[in-house]
């Protein structure tokens, strides 16, 4: 097998795809993915997960997630395979990561923790509650991450090879573009009105953001071009793809953006930490706006995808229909800044190629299309498959609109499994210790004085002038 | 995506040591001005349209 096919982001999609299509049985009343394992907020720990669909019911809770466990094991372990890695090395660890943050996840579920007001009274005796749902089990599973990768840094050595934060968000990515695709069929105008909104932030990262934090970085702080415009990329863009994409199109060695990358991982755990609560006390009456920032704001995919999940969670606790809306705004302008990769870095070539680095007296270089495209994020090419044929199937036959949400509801069950194993592989990998290395000290502080100073700030201005008193529809098929 | 090996602090302080100054070039002056003004020009454009063309009521 060709080895551009075997990537990361190819497994996501495939993987994606996969529980797309299983989920969607229901639509022929064959349930094929009822089985995976749901946590619910609990008191009795004997109740805190079941399966997903009451059809499986029998297999009991501990069955289900035995079940959810195997058929993880079997498929990672084959996606490790499928990479070229030796599959035996992934399913060992996986094998220990998986119940750690999967015990996370339902701990976040805990009655005290998660349930809201209008759900207390449901639990006997329980008096008061964080209300923070269950999605503070992302929370939990991150913290996790981030005290044993820093307090042990040899088990998070260990644990590297299954702890691929990357790969489990971009699958979920591509789940979530059902679910959503379906959701935006039901309230089409808002949703093209959303997408048409995604432009804008394309225009404020790459054109906006890049070019300030590559003027911070070449001027007040010295660097050379080599490492100012990864670090811009990596600052701007979305981290770690955008770090490496641009370090390619400039031809900078590889372990500049490789150096930048581990910063924008640390930086982007403070962002997920602190972000989302900022957000539930000054943007709770702008759901959309507060949205739209985490995607703007937060680097990586899988910090700014699961920083627009707790932030929904935190804004709207009472209204799924809400929290998907809001789900839909982030993951829109996320994926709409990762699609503008491959052009950026092809412009930066080209500007690299025929006005920096061109010698007196010497032809125009290359411009290095094949290294951009190997490091293009493939997978928005599978979010925007799952997004589009929902979402079309939804325009052209309003009257399974229905079916359509109902059956991409299993399918989500797995995305959360893949957005908490998101969260606890970032903090694995998130090495604070990074920030006192050496040298470091001066890159930390570009990144300190960009987000700060004004990446966030934009973000939330841009947020407003175009999502400012937008409000998530009313549900119109789920009643909540 | 192909991560490369992650470096060692040594060899990233090292890294860092050898980054020289170099004066911004006339192009880099060009990119980051142009970057910034067509972006705030882009973005004035996009306001207008989605407020026009894909207004959402509020």
């Amino acid at each position: 097998m060709r080895s551009w096919f075997r990537t990361e982001d190819t497994l996501a999609v495939i993987l994606g795809f996969l529980m797309v299509t299983l989920s969607m049985g229901v639509v022929k009343g064959v349930d094929l993915l009822g089985w995976v394992v749901q946590a619910k907020v609990w008191a009795d720990p004997a109740l805190a997960i079941v399966p997903v669909s009451k059809a499986y019911a029998n297999l009991g809770g501990l069955g289900s997630f035995a079940l959810t466990y195997a058929v993880l094991v079997l498929l990672l372990s084959s996606g490790a395979w499928f990479l070229g890695e030796r599959p035996t090395r992934f399913a060992v660890r996986f094998v220990v990561l998986f119940p750690i943050a999967y015990f996370c996840w339902v701990l976040g579920h805990y009655v005290t923790i998660a349930a809201t007001p209008d759900k207390l009274k449901a639990f006997e005796g329980a008096t008061w509650s964080l209300g923070l749902t269950g999605e503070a089990g992302y929370l939990v599973a991150l913290i996790a991450g981030l005290l044993l990768g820093n307090l042990s840094p040899r088990i998070a050595a260990w644990f590297a090879p299954a702890a691929r934060s990357e790969l489990y968000i971009k699958t979920a990515i591509v789940i979530l573009g059902a679910a959503l695709g379906a959701k935006a069929a039901e309230a089409s105008g808002i949703a093209s009105a959303i997408l048409f909104r995604g432009f804008a932030a394309i225009v404020e990262a790459y054109l906006i953001y890049w070019a300030l934090v590559y003027l911070v970085a070449r001027t007040i702080f010295g660097f050379s071009r080599e490492w100012a415009a990864p670090l811009a990329a990596g600052i701007s863009i979305c981290g770690v793809s955008a770090a490496i994409t641009t370090g390619a199109a400039i031809r900078a060695r590889p372990v500049v953006p490789i150096m930048v990358s581990s910063l924008v991982v640390v930086f982007s755990v403070i962002e997920m930490l602190v972000l989302p609560a900022a957000a539930k006390y000054f943007l709770a009456d702008e759901p959309m706006v507060a949205a739209a920032w985490m995607g703007l704001a937060v680097k990586t995919d899988g910090a700014a995808v699961s920083s627009g999940a707790i932030t929904a969670s935190m804004v709207l606790p009472d209204s799924k229909n809400g929290q998907e809306w809001m789900l839909l705004t982030t993951s829109t302008v996320k994926v709409f800044i990762d699609m503008f990769i491959g052009i950026w870095a092809i412009l930066l070539a080209a500007i690299w190629a025929t006005k920096i680095d061109r010698k007196p007296g010497e032809g125009s270089r290359g411009v290095p299309f094949a290294d951009i495209w190997q490091r293009f994020p493939k997978f928005v090419f599978g979010y925007m498959a799952t997004f589009a044929g929902f979402l079309a199937l939804g325009l052209s036959m309003p009257e399974q609109v229905k079916t359509l949400k109902f059956g991409t509801t299993e399918a989500e069950q797995m995305r959360r499994i893949f957005f908490v194993l998101t969260f606890f592989a970032i903090g694995l990998s998130a090495n604070f210790r990074r920030l006192w290395a050496e040298g470091l000290g001066k890159l930390a502080l570009v990144y300190v004085v960009s987000l700060f100073g004004f990446v966030i700030w934009i973000g939330l201005v841009i947020s407003f002038l175009f999502f400012g008193g937008v409000q998530p529809p009313a549900a119109t098929l789920t009643g909540n | 995506m192909e991560h490369p090996a992650k470096p060692s602090d040594a060899e990233m302080a090292s890294e860092l040591a050898r980054v020289k100054a170099e004066p911004l070039l006339p192009a880099e002056k060009w990119l980051i001005g142009g970057s910034v003004s067509l972006g705030i020009l882009l973005l004035l454009l996009l306001l207008w349209v989605s407020r026009v063309y894909f207004p959402v009521e509020v």
